[in-house]
């Protein structure tokens, strides 16, 4: 039994992050020193081209305070997203402590850019987009992967129950259903008739303008104006259960992850 | 009909079969092969389904006819069902399926190597890569059911890769998102689509806010896209290699599947045969809007999110001219004057569009008009017909309300002749030798397009006629009265020795052992 939840960060916004190392975010107080942070890589890629921007500083900070720095890959490894991945690969090693992955061929890619650019094979780790609802599946990505992100369709109790079945040393990662991903579009929901590029998702990973239900239910899009593709996201203000009502009965191999936009 | 040979060259026809009937309609109207669920671990959980006990008697059929089956176990598993699972995969391979769709991963692990029917990537394991594609191949799959978002050039690089086959989706419904990352239905209404309850929320009305606000904007149907037609572009589709053609649609009707099978076919065995009226019907039977083309030209045209309306909308009709006005009498009629843009006749089924209702937005579905019993040829403006509908008059105001036809009684009729008892549309060719000499027993030699081959004897010898000998003519004429099996003679020939007879009675007998023999040949199970 661990003595306090190992927690892990996911950031839609670098502005997120940058205000969280600042100790601005509404999160900086709640978690110190979160074991992992997750930074999605295309604002990354856009920010390192930047000369100005002090993004590397405050990630070398974070990882000084032996934090992992781990990068998400892009949401839809196609397109121009992935060649930019693919191009900028050097530098997201050297900056980062490994790679989160959402489909079943980022591991190839992984691998055969490492090949490519003769650097060592980075740590990598199984996002929820995987689809991992029980233990063969885990048991098939473990050979790969470092931790697992389980599919946040399964209640917490579920997510923990699995993970207590976990091959050995392999990490689960519980999320919550609070700002997860609901669903990854090769369509823009924020372009209107007018036509995709309107520009109107404004910079790399910027909060774009949201959808809403007719009960008023709000749900972010995150948007990739290098493809006119989204995100979406769960819907806002929506009850969901806290992870740390379990805090107490967690077990060593499970990470806790919470999504900040 | 073309030769199988032919036929290798062009992708497999692969039509959906939520039900019996839908089955029945997809092979008769000519599908290489249909996808079913059964009763547990299939993304339709509402279909009607298949059960295992029947599965051997649809498995003949389809065989029967070289059509095969596909099952799907294309949903996410819990740790406690993976075994069952397993064990339905097993029972279902010992009776001869050809392939499982399968999702889970985990339930693949299990599966290779363990099945001898293929293992086929569902759409639902988001492959749009070759990198997608060797992890797949390496976990024991044969085939891939490429994500619906990709453009030709990818499904072509992908189908040329030759590292697995690939399946790719030429008709039916699209999901907004990736399909297999799509949680909204779980996360909205409780219902996953990953384990085959999808409550389709994409199909509801959304607007698009700002920040933390709804907007003032429209409530559209924008997650809504209109249903994917790829034939227009079939040759191109056809050059990309891809391995499998897919028709959507196992929660729609046996109309539907008989309809849009029997389309397909006829364009992917003839591209150039296409006319409007193929187009038409498809339209008819069932479209959101009209159809697109998706993401396979392309990145998908913001015009093919409908946004008026998420549900069937059937083929563009024409305006209405004039107010409709109810007929007096003991039943619900309403004449109208509209004109038209299409032919319309009694039987066909219009919906017009609906006006806005106050405070609504502009945006709402048609109201049902229902069914057109009369149509007089002149209106009185030019152009014009009338019409006399049976069913509530629609309320709107004002000229030029547009309608629909979303059914046609004759059409529907000619559909659904292939789900008669007696119905063979699809027959399949044999060849067929027959010979006979004095003192020996007629021999009749059956070969298929897949070189099974049956040979039958007569229960009788042959003997020397004593009037008439039984010429070449007169044995073809008996020895290939096939109506009534799902075989038909391609080609007939025969070695008889001169002056020598045999009974009508013993080669009728001789025909029905040999088609028997041939109908077991081709449904046995080599497991």
């Amino acid at each position: 039994m661990s003595k306090a939840p190992r927690i892990s960060l996911y950031f839609y916004k670098l502005s997120d992050f940058v205000a969280f190392c600042q100790g601005k975010h509404s999160a900086s107080g709640k978690v110190k020193t979160p074991e992992v942070i997750y930074l999605p890589a295309l604002p990354l890629i856009v920010s390192l081209s930047d000369k100005s921007s002090e993004i590397t500083t405050f990630i070398d900070k974070t990882r000084q305070n032996n934090t992992k720095i781990i990068i998400a890959l892009p949401y839809i490894m196609r397109g121009k997203a992935a060649e930019a991945f693919k191009k900028n690969y050097e530098n997201l090693t050297k900056l980062s402590d490994g790679f989160l992955l959402g489909n079943i061929g980022d591991s190839e890619i992984i691998k055969e850019l490492s090949e490519k650019t003769g650097t060592k094979l980075p740590k990598m780790h199984g996002d929820y987009s995987l689809n991992v609802t029980n233990r063969e599946t885990a048991a098939y990505f473990s050979k790969s992967f470092e931790s697992i992100a389980l599919l946040p369709e399964l209640d917490i109790e579920a997510q923990l129950a699995l993970a207590g079945k976990f091959p050995q040393g392999l990490t689960a990662e519980i999320c919550t259903g609070h700002n997860i991903i609901v669903m990854r579009s090769e369509h823009c929901f924020a372009a209107e008739k007018e036509g995709y590029h309107c520009g109107r998702c404004g910079k790399q990973g910027d909060l774009a303008p949201a959808l809403s239900d007719i009960h008023g239910n709000i749900y972010p899009l995150v948007c990739n104006p290098l493809d006119c593709n989204c995100i979406m996201l769960a819907p806002r203000g929506k009850s969901e259960e806290n992870p740390l009502r379990y805090e107490k009965n967690l077990p060593e191999n499970v990470l806790l992850r919470f999504s900040i936009i | 009909m073309k030769s199988f040979n032919d036929k290798k060259k062009v992708p497999e026809l692969l039509a959906p079969a939520g039900s019996a009937d839908a089955l029945v309609a997809a092979v008769q109207n000519g599908a290489d092969a249909v996808y079913l669920g059964l009763s547990t671990f299939n993304a339709r959980a509402s279909a009607e389904n298949f059960t295992l006990d029947s599965l051997k008697k649809w498995l003949d059929y389809a065989h029967l006819r070289g059509a095969k089956i596909h099952i799907t176990l294309n949903t996410l598993l819990y740790d406690d069902e993976i075994d069952k699972a397993v064990d339905l995969a097993k029972s279902a391979d010992a009776l001869g399926a050809d392939a499982f769709i399968v999702q889970d991963l985990g339930l693949a692990t299990r599966l290779a190597g363990n099945v001898k029917a293929e293992l086929h990537a569902s759409t639902q394991a988001t492959v749009y890569n070759i990198e997608g594609m060797k992890k797949m191949r390496a976990l024991g799959f044969q085939r891939a059911v490429l994500a619906r978002e990709l453009p030709l050039e990818e499904i072509a690089e992908l189908s040329q890769s030759g590292i697995i086959d690939t399946e790719a989706f030429c008709h039916g419904a699209l999901c907004m998102s990736y399909s297999g990352q799509c949680m909204l239905s779980k996360f909205t209404t409780g219902r996953s689509g990953n384990r085959g309850t999808c409550a389709q929320p994409c199909r509801l009305k959304y607007a698009r806010a700002r920040g933390t606000e709804p907007c003032k904007d429209d409530y559209k149907y924008i997650l809504s896209p209109a249903d994917l037609c790829s034939l227009e572009y079939m040759e191109k589709l056809v050059a990309t290699g891809v391995s499998s053609l897919k028709i959507e649609g196992r929660l729609k009707s046996p109309e539907y599947a008989a309809a849009v099978t029997g389309v397909y076919r006829k364009i992917i065995d003839d591209p150039g045969s296409l006319a409007r009226e193929d187009i038409e019907k498809l339209t008819v039977v069932f479209s959101r809007g009209g159809f697109c083309s998706g993401h396979q030209l392309g990145k998908m045209p913001l015009a093919s999110v409908t946004e008026k309306t998420p549900g069937k909308t059937g083929l563009a009709a024409g305006v209405a001219t004039d107010l409709p006005k109810k007929v007096n009498g003991p039943v619900s009629l309403y004449e109208i004057e509209v004109r038209p843009t299409i032919t319309l006749k009694k039987g066909d089924g219009i919906t017009f569009d609906a006006p806005p209702k106050r405070g609504s937005t502009p945006y709402d579905a048609e109201e049902k008009a229902g069914g057109v019993i009369n149509v007089i040829s002149k209106g009185t403006r030019p152009d014009t017909k009338k019409l006399t509908i049976a069913g509530k008059p629609p309320f709107f105001t004002g000229n030029n309300r547009g309608f629909y036809k979303t059914y046609d009684e004759e059409l529907y009729t000619e559909l659904r002749k292939c789900l008669a008892p007696d119905a063979e549309l699809k027959k399949v060719p044999l060849t067929a030798y027959f010979s006979l000499k004095k003192g020996e027993q007629g021999v009749l030699t059956l070969t298929d397009n897949e070189n099974r081959c049956v040979s039958a004897l007569t229960q009788e010898k042959g003997v020397a006629a004593e009037g008439k000998s039984l010429d070449a003519k007169t044995a073809e004429e008996k020895l290939t009265a096939f109506g009534g099996t799902p075989f038909y003679i391609e080609e007939f020939s025969c070695h008889i020795e001169d002056g020598v007879f045999i009974g009508f009675s013993s080669l009728k007998a001789l025909r029905r052992e040999a088609t028997e023999m041939m109908i077991q040949k081709r449904t046995e199970v080599s497991r």
